[in-house]
Order: C-alpha cells, then structure tokens, then sequence
C-alpha cells in the first residue's frame, strides 16, 4: 500500500500531508519563538535602570534586512506562481531571487552587525572618584554632555521626561562609558597595539571581566578551582580574562561618542580605522587630552565588549537573532536543494509533489519573515 | 477477520510477499536505518526499556546509600569502581574522586544519580516508551494506514532520540561526571555549576526535544491525514486519541524547554545572565563575574510550562493501553466512550494553565497562587471521569485475567492513589508542608510507576503477539505481575510517611542528618527512628523489584524464540484494526485498504450474530441495529 494523499489532498480535510505537516511544525515554532519573547518581556519588565541598552542599534541597517526579507517572501511566492504555470525557468528565476536575498540577510546580519558588536566595549568604573576623573577632567565638559545624550537614548529610548527618567538614580560610576580598545600597557609600561576593528581576530581582545580583588591576585589556570575553604570557586579565572592573561595594568581607549562627528564616529557600525586612531593616540596620549585615554586597571569595575555576556539585553539580542538566523540558513538549504538538478527530475517524475514542496517551503519561509518583522521592532525601535 | 489468518509457522518469512509497493530491503534499511513504523516503534522500545534499566540500577545504588549511609555498595560498588577508576565527581573538599570511591556513594555521585535518574526516566524510558514506541507500533495499524505520514521523518526522529540518549550516556563518563542539579535543572545552580555535565545534558535535552518534535509532527499527520475510509474521529480506538492528544501536548509544551534550554546554555557557554540575578554569589566572598539581570524564576516557569503537560505525556499513552486491554479483556464496550474522548480534550487543554502549582514556594502572590490552585482542582475532573468510566467498563464485564489485563487492572487503582495523594500538593496552603518532602516522591511514583509502568509492561504482554507471533509466559508474567504490585506498594507507601514526617527527598544520607540517632539532643522535629528505618524497608522492595524484573527481561527474550505460537492473528478476539493484518505486519502493514464499518469496541453485542462475540471494526456485518437504521434511512 502507498501512503495516501501524499500529493493530492484528503477530501474531508481539504490537506495533503506535507501541509498539515507544516503547520503543525510551525505551531511548535511559534511556541519557541512565544517563549523566547515572554522571556524579553520578563527580563525587560524587571532589568535595573540603565542596563537595557537597546539604542545602540542601528536601525536603518535593520529596516533593511527586514525590507529585503519581506522582498524575499514575495520572490519565493512567485516562484510557487510559476510552478503552477509550468514555467521552469521562471521559478528557477524567482528562487534564485530568494536565495540571494536571504543570502543578503545573513551576510549584514553575521559579517557586519555581529562583529562590529564584538570590538566595541563598555567600561564601568570602581568609584565616582575615577568615573569622574575620565568624564571630566581627561575628557572634558563638553564630551561628557554628548555622553549624557547619549545614555538617555541608549538606556531610554522612548525619551521620557529627563528627571523623571530611571537613568536620573543610576550613579555616574555605573553608566558605561563605550568604545574602542586600541591597546593596552603592561606591567612594565610597555605599550601593546591590539587587532583589527573588525574580521577574524575580534574574539583574541573580546572579553568581558569585572573588578574582584582575589580575580586579579590568582594564578591563571583553567582547570575547576578550589578556594581557601576547600569549596568549589565557581567561574573564576575565565578564560576571558585577558587582563590576567596579558599581565595588562591599564587600557587605551577610544571613546566611540563624542570626540568625532557623528557619521564617521558610530563605532556600532564597525566603521572607526585604528590606524588613524592609533596615530591621533600618539600625541594624545602624552598631551593628555585628545581621542584616546588611558585607563587603569584599578579604576575599571567591569568591561566589556558587546558580547552576549555584556548585559541581559545582548543576551537576548544574540540568542533571538541567532536562533532567527539560524531558521534562514536552513531556508537556504532547502532551496538550494531546490535548485539542484536532482529537483528537476522530481518535478518532471511528479509535477505537483514537487510544487507541493515549494509551497511548504514558503509557508516556512513567510514563518522565518514573520518572525523577524516581530524581531525588529523589540530589539531596534521600541 | 479470520480470512487473513494463516496456518502455522513462518509469517516471517514471507513478509516480503505482502509488501505491495514496498521495493526489497538490505538489512541495513530494514533493522537499522528503517523507515517502517513498525522497525522503528522496536527500537524505540528496545532502546526505552534499556534506559528503563539503567534508569532503575541509579536509583538502587541511591537507595543503598539512603538506607546505609556511607558503606560501600554491595557487589556493584567495586565493580563500579573499576569502571569510574578516574576522578569525576567532587567530594566536598575540593577535590575529584571517583563516583565510588572504596565502593561507597559520593554524595556528588549521589546528586548526578538523582538527576540522571529522573532525566532517563521521563525523556530517555517512559516518554519513548508510551508515546514513540507503542505509538510508532500501533497508531498507523489501529487507524489502517499503510505507515507513518512521513516514514523519513520518522526515521529523523528515531536517530535524533538516540544522538540524545548518547550524549546523556556519554556525560556520565566526562571529567566531573553528568549532571548534577536535578532533572528539573534549577538556575543559578544549573547555570553555575563547574563541571560539564550540565552542558552535556543541555545538549541532549535539545536533541530530544528535536526527536520529539519530529514525531509529534508525524503522529497528528498521520491521524488527520491517513485513517482508512470509514474510520471516522468517533470510531478510532481510544489509544488513538490518548496518542493524538499526547502529542499535542509534546509539540506546544516542549519548544519553551527548548527555549529555556538554549538560554541556560548560553548561560554556562556565552557567560550570559539570563538566569542569573545581579549581584549573585556562587561561593566565596565577590558576586560572581557576570552582569546579572536575569531571573531564576524565568527558568522555573519555562520548566514547568514543559513540566505539567510532560506529566500528560507520561500518563495519556498509558491510560489509552489500559483502554484496549480492558474492553478487550472485559468483552464489553467502554463505558462512556465519548465521555473519555472529551475528558481527554478537556485533559490536554487544562494541562497547559496549571504549571505554577509546582512553585508555590517561590513566593508568589495568594491571587497567582489562587489561579493556579483553581485550575489544579478543575484539571482532576476530567482525570476523574477517565478513571470513573474505566472502573465502570468493569462492571457486568466477564473478565478474563491474563497477564495484560491483571496490569490493566493493577493500573486503576495505583493510579488512583497517586492522582488523589495529589490534591494536598495542588493546594498551596497544604503544599507548604508537604513541598520537596518524601510525600512528593511517593505521589508522583504512583503515578508514573506503578501506574503508567505497569500500563506500559501491559502493553508489552498484550501486543507481543503481534510482534512476534508468540505469547509472552502467562505463568512468570503473573509472577511478574504479583511481584512487582508488591513490591511497588512496599517502594512507596512508606514514602507517604516519610513525606509527613518531613524528610526532604533531597539528602544524600537518606535524612541521617536529621535523625535523632545523630540529634540526641533535639527533643522535637527530628526524624524518629520509626521513619528513618523505613528506609531499610523501602530498600529491600527495591531490590525485591530488581529481581522481578528479572523474571519479565529472561521472560520477554525466551518468549521470542520459544514463546507459544498463537496460531491465530487475532490472539486476544480483539475488534481493532491492528489485529486484522497478517501477524507480523508486513512492510505495508495491510493487504489491501481496509474499510471501517464500526466503532472500536464492539464487544458482546446482542444484536450482533456473526457467530463470534465480536465484531471487528473491518467486518461488514452489520449488527440488527445498524440494518434497521439504514432501512429507515
């Protein structure tokens, strides 16, 4: 016996067996990307002022990527269109489009939005002692009124009242200050350049890590630590460590806000070339004043690239984007499966199974579309 | 019908011949990387009572331990020794021993047995039992479809179970051993925890969660799409609908774990806070090196979202074996079949809005905790009627008591104590006491062992003869039986106690430290020797359990070979359609499509005179009642 309505539908159910399939398949997705949202909900409703920082993004990027995957489920529905008229060359056409553009997507999304993310750090200081010491005496007064511009739009973008707002309680130690690390200085003052802007070598300098008094006197080893009471030291000496790795007493930093005019300056875009930054540190760096500052290793309470551990915001950014674009690659195996020419003999063997698919390939596709056009707007606009 | 039965010997042998449309198999596609239903509902099943096993031998070396704090185990503990010769569990000092060290227990090996105990029985033994093996097995013949609706993806979901049942296997033997923080993998401790064992069961969990997805996709495919002309909703066996509802509930309830699951990993691989909250501390004196800002909470409702629908999971398959085995033994119809179908509905439905009972001590609202407790009590209506109408099957029945059907029968009131042990938890004011004691253990046991084990050991015996053509031993399965009902009730009737009087399930020494034998001072709230020595009794019935399990294992391979033949393909007289296919179902599973002309429990019927006392759902004859109606019509 053949399995029945494998391509033709059941009368009383008005289905052939792949597209009940997929719809249930996609009742399942909607209840992991369900949660994954009532998850952004829940961490959002109850982050601390000041650590959703959501307005880095850069929005026109995003509208794009979401323009072009709304083009894309429009292409992949006119290949289906062609299918139905027969017109091979048409669909071919047509899912070639959807290809690329889904091809488009993956590209900005994993070689540009992601890495420009990795090089680009937040440092948060030990006192207001040493907050204030960078933000104003090596900075001076004018930046420091650009950065507060710019945390009121980072942590609240909806630009509520500015003394009403949640950033007026957090203290001026605990507002990042963000940027470029361009080197670093070793214990015996000797002066370190690190890796390119962005490419390949992001994750040799991208490292999040916290001021701890035992962190910094403890021996480097990777192994499961024990500490003086015998217990279990449970995520000590990381392997992100770098500051211990390197043996590195202070960083030089370019803040990415302020000390450049807007276009050239927005290091989310990953746009900022180190050398000119490093030659500008130069006499900076012995005038003291200018684009880089040094910061010592004492003054620093946390830092940390924009990587997932930065903050339940990032978090939630990379695992929604990932998992997203993970749904897109998969897409793009399926339809390149499409285009082989193994395709060609199923369709000429069984012409309707073989539209069939094309069509439940779409209804996955305007899925993957669907959920990104919830996506951009939680983690880019609102 | 009997036209497909054949005289005697070797069915087997010319399965080949019955299937149309089928091209020939090598081995490799026919045993290994098979696409028939039926292959795949045996591996399945092998693969499920392996992990049964496995799943049992962890909680008896736990059991040891409880019962004899401290001393080494006997027999296996040196041998097990040998096998974790290198270091992988902690010992509280700060350093790494083996899991058995001079044959005793860790306490951290305790913690991974736990966890590992309740992580193989519920994803690895039951769920893969009930719902993949006797599912993949029965649904596609009791609807007459020729297979699953996508045999491949079927297939996907066998190998994606087994890649998961290796990488949580595998865990146990990396440095620091499997996991360690329960099966239910509570954040910051699961998120924190040093060893790798977390990570391994992470992976593996979204494995099967794959598997299981795939396969839930399939079973709802195959019952809306492939039921055979005539097989109407109304005329599906209720081991259909239990399966249908079952994986619904396993393809909305599963992707949220999947989706705290990916969270948890990024938490112990990306150093992410999602369920970490600001300012942790994991030990020593500085918060932990994160950025805190996540919840604990988070996971606990993500958890249990899955959590209360997997118990569903759990139960649903099992109730729907009982089903069959009880008409079919009864010679009666079911009672209320209707009745059962929408308590069924009713069943799935509530189960994804009372999940917060099991957290009433996280400090949420008495309005929340009120909800929830609403729908606790409303969910034990329908589970009620279940019950109710099976009992009533009974009545007036002529019961034959074989082996199935004596399981069958044990199944209702074990099941019973564990649903009405039950309510106490389902309230919070009640639960405050009882909460992570022994009683939750004992309540949930009744449940799932001595009730949808025994449901599932029922299955085994009943359609073995399908499998095989042979009948499993009538006389060891009702040793079987009377030894495991004994020695179940003697698991866990004491935990009852145990639970009030407030022994936490969660020591490794069995609540020693808590005793008097050690508090000789405390004058009230410690545990008397009264409940510590049942933990004496409670080991020797799980070890009495060990041993009749013994008898259903050489039991179940003997009967393969040198079980008596049937000699018949409808042993039992039963009316569905599973038993009207040559025996074993060839690939292809009928000889031609069969068509439905009858509901699915059509039994004793005395306007039937076909001369048989049943009448099969693909008998044409029809009954007085059906003529008369179409005369009129």
């Amino acid at each position: 016996m053949e399995i029945p309505y494998y391509d033709k539908e059941r009368p009383d159910t008005g289905l052939y067996n792949g597209k009940a399939g997929i719809w249930l398949f996609l009742a399942s997705e909607v209840m992991l990307f369900g949660a994954l949202f009532s998850a952004y909900v829940l961490l959002r409703v109850g982050a601390e002022p000041g650590t959703w920082s959501m307005g880095l993004m850069n929005q026109w990027v995003g509208a794009f990527n979401t323009l072009i995957l709304i083009a894309s489920s429009a292409t992949i529905v006119m290949a289906w269109v062609c299918l139905k008229l027969n017109d091979w060359k048409g669909f071919r056409k047509w899912k070639w489009a959807t290809v690329i553009f889904a091809f488009t997507f993956l590209v900005v999304k994993w070689s540009y939005e992601w890495p420009a993310k990795f090089t680009h750090y937040d440092v948060t200081f030990v006192t207001e002692e040493s907050a204030s010491k960078v933000y104003t005496d090596v900075l001076g007064p004018e930046f420091s009124e650009t950065q507060s511009k710019i945390w009121q739009e980072r942590f609240d973008p909806l630009k509520k009242d500015q003394e009403k707002s949640p950033l007026a309680q957090v203290k001026l130690k605990d507002k990042p200050l963000d940027g470029h690390i361009v080197g670093y200085i070793d214990s015996d003052g000797v002066e370190h350049e690190v890796g390119a802007a962005w490419g390949i070598p992001f994750w040799s300098h991208a490292f999040a890590w916290r001021h701890d008094r035992k962190n910094i006197e403890k021996e480097k080893d990777k192994s499961i630590r024990y500490g003086e009471d015998g217990r279990p030291v449970y995520k000590e000496g990381h392997f992100r460590d770098t500051f211990r790795d390197k043996d590195i007493k202070a960083i030089i930093f370019v803040p990415a806000h302020g000390t450049w005019d807007r276009e050239e300056k927005h290091a989310g875009s990953g746009a900022i070339k180190y050398a000119e930054a490093k030659h500008d540190a130069g006499h900076a760096h012995s005038e003291g004043h200018g684009h880089t500052i040094t910061i010592a290793r004492e003054d620093i309470s946390r830092l940390s690239s924009y990587e997932p551990a930065h903050s339940t915001f990032f978090a939630t950014y990379y695992t929604l984007t990932g998992l997203h674009a993970l749904h897109v690659l998969g897409g793009i195996l399926v339809m390149l499966y499409h285009l082989l020419p193994v395709s060609r003999r199923v369709y000429e063997k069984n012409p309707v199974q073989f539209t069939n698919r094309i069509e439940i390939t779409g209804l996955f596709w305007h899925f993957v579309d669907l959920v990104w056009i919830f996506l951009f707007p939680i983690l880019y606009l609102l | 019908m009997e036209t497909t039965t054949q005289p005697e010997a070797e069915h087997g042998e010319h399965n080949d011949d019955h299937s149309h449309g089928h091209a020939e198999q090598s081995f490799f596609t026919k045993y290994i990387f098979s696409t028939d239903h039926k292959v795949i509902g045996i591996q399945y099943g092998v693969g499920a009572l392996v992990f049964l096993l496995m799943g049992f031998i962890l909680i008896m070396g736990m059991r040891w331990q409880m019962a004899k704090p401290d001393t080494p185990v006997p027999v296996l503990g040196p041998i097990l020794e040998k096998v974790y010769a290198h270091e992988i569990a902690l010992d509280g000092q700060g350093k790494t021993v083996p899991i058995f060290k001079d044959g005793k227990i860790t306490a951290s090996g305790y913690n991974q047995f736990g966890a590992m105990h309740g992580t193989i029985m519920v994803f690895l033994a039951i769920v893969p039992l009930g719902f993949a093996a006797f599912g993949n097995y029965v649904v596609p013949l009791q609807i007459g479809a020729p297979d699953m609706c996508f045999p491949r993806v079927n297939m996907a979901s066998f190998w994606a179970f087994f890649a998961g049942c290796t990488v949580m296997t595998v865990s146990f033997f990396i440095p620091g051993g499997a996991a360690q923080a329960g099966w239910t993998s509570y954040s910051p401790l699961a998120s924190v925890i040093p060893t790798d064992g977390q990570t391994y069961w992470l992976v593996g969990m979204v494995l099967l969660i794959t598997s299981s997805l795939l396969g839930a996709v399939n079973f709802i495919a195959t019952i809306i799409q492939l039921r055979a002309p005539g097989m109407t909703w109304f005329r599906m066996p209720f081991f259909v609908w239990a399966q249908f509802v079952t994986a619904f509930l396993l393809l909305l309830a599963f992707p949220p774990l999947e989706a705290a699951g990916i969270m948890q990993l990024m938490d112990r691989v990306c150093d992410t806070s999602f369920f970490l909250p600001s300012g942790v501390f994991a030990s020593g004196t500085e918060p932990m090196n994160v950025s805190g800002g996540g919840s604990p909470l988070l996971w606990q409702h993500l958890f249990w979202f899955l959590g209360h629908p997997e118990v569903y999971v759990l139960i649903l398959p099992a109730i729907g074996i009982v089903t069959e085995i009880i008409s079919n033994n009864t010679r009666r119809p079911i009672w209320g079949y209707r009745l059962m179908v929408g308590s069924l509905l009713v069943l799935g439905f509530l189960s994804f809005i009372v999940w917060a009972h099991h957290m009433y001590l996280t400090g949420m609202s008495s309005k929340v905790a009120t909800f929830f407790q609403t729908t606790t009590m409303i969910i034990s209506i329908p589970s009620v009627i279940l019950l109710t109408c099976l009992f009533m099957s009974l009545w007036r029945g002529s019961i034959r008591f074989n082996t199935p059907s004596m399981f069958a029968l044990a199944f209702l009131p074990m099941f019973g104590i564990g649903g009405l042990t039950g309510l106490p938890l389902g309230f919070n004011f009640t639960d405050l006491h009882l909460h992570d004691s022994y009683y939750v253990i004992a309540h949930f046991h009744y449940v799932v062992a001595p009730g949808s084990i025994f449901a599932l050991f029922a299955g085994i015996y009943y359609w073995f003869p399908k499998m095989t053509g042979r009948r499993m031993s009538e006389y060891w399965g009702k040793v079987h039986f009377w030894g495991s009902l004994i020695f179940m009730n003697i698991i866990f009737m004491p935990m009852f106690i145990q639970g009030f009087a407030g022994m936490s399930r969660r020591m490794s020494d069995g609540g020693a430290t808590y005793s008097m034998i050690n508090n000789p001072d405390v004058t009230s709230g410690a545990l008397t020797d009264q409940v510590m020595s049942l933990n004496s009794l409670i080991t020797m019935g799980a070890f009495g359990m060990g041993l009749v399990q013994i008898v259903f294992i050489v039991n179940f391979f003997w009967s393969i070979r040198n079980g008596e033949k049937t000699n018949s393909d409808n042993p039992w007289k039963a009316t569905t359609l599973e038993w009207q296919t040559p025996t074993p179902p060839p690939h292809g599973n009928f000889l031609e499509q069969p068509k439905t002309y009858h509901g699915p429990y059509e039994y004793s019927n005395p306007d039937v005179d076909n001369g048989k006392g049943f009448l099969a759902q693909n008998d044409p004859h029809k009954s007085v009642s059906e003529e008369q109606k179409e005369a009129e019509a």
